[in-house]
């Protein structure tokens, strides 16, 4: 569960312990207490599940970086609602019109001044995107329902934006002006065929990792192919977005030019350690400064890999009867020439 | 006295051979290791097939192709010898007893081909090679490269390296127990990604980069004598 949350009643913004006092005053509390000393534990406990679940259940957001974004302290007091910006008041009205009592924006539920938190937070997003009841993938350069404006859009070409679509089970897309991008009586736009087929094309990515994706080191080349088309603002995010994906944590720093590319370096070092797939070294381009054999950066792995002869069946060989068929034809053969 | 100095005589000449011996097999070890063929390859040579199969490492061994380790060792400086003189000089700069390398070593285990000769293109950073047992082939890096041409004899200056990978004795008919040596052969003669390994003046490897994949093919089925080395790329 993310650090902090945004209330999506009065916009306000929750830490845990926060949170456990809201939870603690509510009516849902109350009557958990009074369950306590009516019902049989098993029935308290299914109930527990069934109420707790959902009042702690959170929206989450998938967006892409404007130049002005509500951060963590320009946040009022009064709570969102009463700011000017819109993509923070529109994520909590939509995630509160699907009952979801809290919410998540990595613009203003992270204190990027706080260097503990920001590390913390990079390596936990994708477990908080897994485990949100919904993402909203916010479109800002999108107003039609078309392919071709889901291609053009720039949210396919950022580094974070990968991790936030393969990691999220329920989705939803929105356009520019916060009107779905498909109208369609499925909640889970994952569930939409015609939605998949779209963000495959786009994306690259095939609809079975799209819809199912399990984070892990197998087929790194494939991987490391999605992001090569991506930016980032930071260079050491090339590595640190993908942490999530290949399931593995490295040390988050950001610091001078070097360390934007020892990340990326340490990133395929510590799955190289966790396989032994030879992909890893087919690349083009500049190589790190650390070792000549480690690429620079995720973009050197844009070409297609190459397959290693791994055919049908062997070629035809002499079988044991057909060579002493041969040697016994050609012995009659020498045998009769004698004579 | 006189006896135990025959004694400390004699442990001392049992230390001299034990320590000539432990030389001998590190010297061996390391020359074994420069001239890049791992220990996997050696046990090879005991197998009843030695003289009808190429050399492949032992199953643990090709688990990994590569293995990543940093640097402990010396900085390239600390191959020479600094006389007595120097060092009251560098005592005064505090020459520390130990030095980190923060470089990475890869140890990546390949099939070799040394490059014969090199030549560029009308294209600038384009170049033809030709390198032992594999046709000729194209080369696009950043890098320029002087034009040479090599005999059989000297090592030259680049090395072809093919990539080991564990899928090239993968049996993906599922009727052997292992992948027929006809097979292993025909994967091996597939044109395959190759990388250019430039020798560097203290002995040590780097892979140059390159602007397009280096894409090669070998002139014929693999020889008795083909072979996986460990090669340690810095």
């Amino acid at each position: 569960m993310p650090l902090r949350l945004l209330n999506t009643k009065d916009g306000k913004i929750y830490t845990h312990p926060a949170l456990i006092t809201k939870f603690e005053e509510s009516r849902i509390f109350r009557s958990i207490l009074f369950l306590t000393t009516t019902r049989c534990a098993l029935e308290q406990k299914q109930y527990i599940v069934e109420v707790v679940k959902p009042f702690f259940a959170y929206a989450m957001l998938s967006h892409r970086w404007e130049a002005q974004e509500l951060g963590f302290k320009d946040i009022p007091q009064e709570g969102v609602y009463s700011s000017s910006f819109d993509k923070v008041r529109n994520l909590c009205r939509e995630a509160r019109r699907h009952n979801l009592h809290w919410a998540w924006v990595d613009t203003c539920c992270i204190d990027q001044t706080n260097s503990v938190e920001v590390q913390k937070s990079i390596s936990s997003m994708f477990s908080w995107y897994r485990g949100s009841a919904l993402t909203i993938i916010y479109l800002s350069d999108v107003v039609e329902s078309t392919s071709q404006a889901l291609f053009l859009s720039q949210w396919f070409r950022r580094g974070w934006t990968l991790q936030e679509l393969l990691a999220a089970k329920v989705i939803r897309l929105y356009k520019k002006d916060w009107t779905p991008f498909y109208q369609s009586t499925a909640f889970n736009h994952k569930d939409v065929p015609e939605i998949l087929v779209a963000l495959q094309s786009v994306t690259g990515i095939q609809k079975s990792y799209l819809k199912f994706y399990c984070p892990s080191v197998e087929h790194p080349r494939m991987k490391l192919r999605w992001a090569c088309n991506r930016e980032t603002k930071e260079k050491e995010d090339e590595a640190y977005c993908l942490m999530g994906i290949f399931g593995i944590n490295i040390s988050v720093t950001y610091g001078p030019y070097e360390e934007g590319h020892h990340a990326f370096s340490r990133l395929l070092m510590e799955i190289m350690k966790r396989t032994g797939d030879a992909t890893l070294l087919d690349w083009i381009g500049d190589p790190s400064t650390l070792n000549s054999c480690l690429p620079s950066s995720p973009i050197c792995f844009s070409d297609d890999p190459i397959p290693m002869g791994i055919d049908g069946p062997p070629p035809p060989v002499l079988s044991f009867a057909l060579a002493a068929q041969v040697i016994y034809v050609f012995k009659r053969a020498v045998r009769r020439a004698r004579e | 006295m006189c006896s135990k100095g025959l004694f400390a005589e004699q442990e001392s000449e049992i230390f001299q051979s034990k320590y000539v011996f432990v030389l001998t097999c590190y010297t061996f070890s390391s020359s074994h290791l420069q001239d890049g063929r791992n220990a996997s390859q050696e046990s090879s040579h005991n197998g009843p097939d030695v003289d009808s199969v190429p050399h492949i490492p032992s199953a643990t061994n090709i688990q990994n192709i590569f293995s990543v380790k940093r640097s402990t060792s010396f900085l390239s400086e600390g191959n020479g010898i600094i006389p007595l003189a120097k060092l009251l000089e560098l005592e005064k700069q505090a020459l520390r007893p130990y030095s980190l390398s923060p470089e990475i070593h890869i140890i990546v285990r390949c099939f070799v081909h040394e490059v014969l000769c090199l030549y560029s293109t009308s294209v600038s950073g384009s170049y033809y090679c030709r390198a032992d047992g594999v046709k000729q082939f194209n080369l696009d890096t950043f890098e320029k490269l002087e034009s040479f041409s090599t005999d059989h004899r000297s090592p030259s200056r680049y090395l072809l390296a093919r990539i080991w990978d564990e899928q090239l004795s993968y049996d993906s008919s599922h009727t052997y127990a292992h992948t027929t040596m006809p097979l292993f052969r025909q994967r091996l003669k597939n044109p395959f990604y190759a990388i250019l390994l430039e020798r560097c003046h203290d002995g040590r490897l780097r892979r140059l980069p390159t602007r397009k994949r280096i894409i090669v093919e070998l002139e014929q089925l693999p020889p008795q004598t083909y072979g996986v080395r460990s090669l340690d790329l810095y």
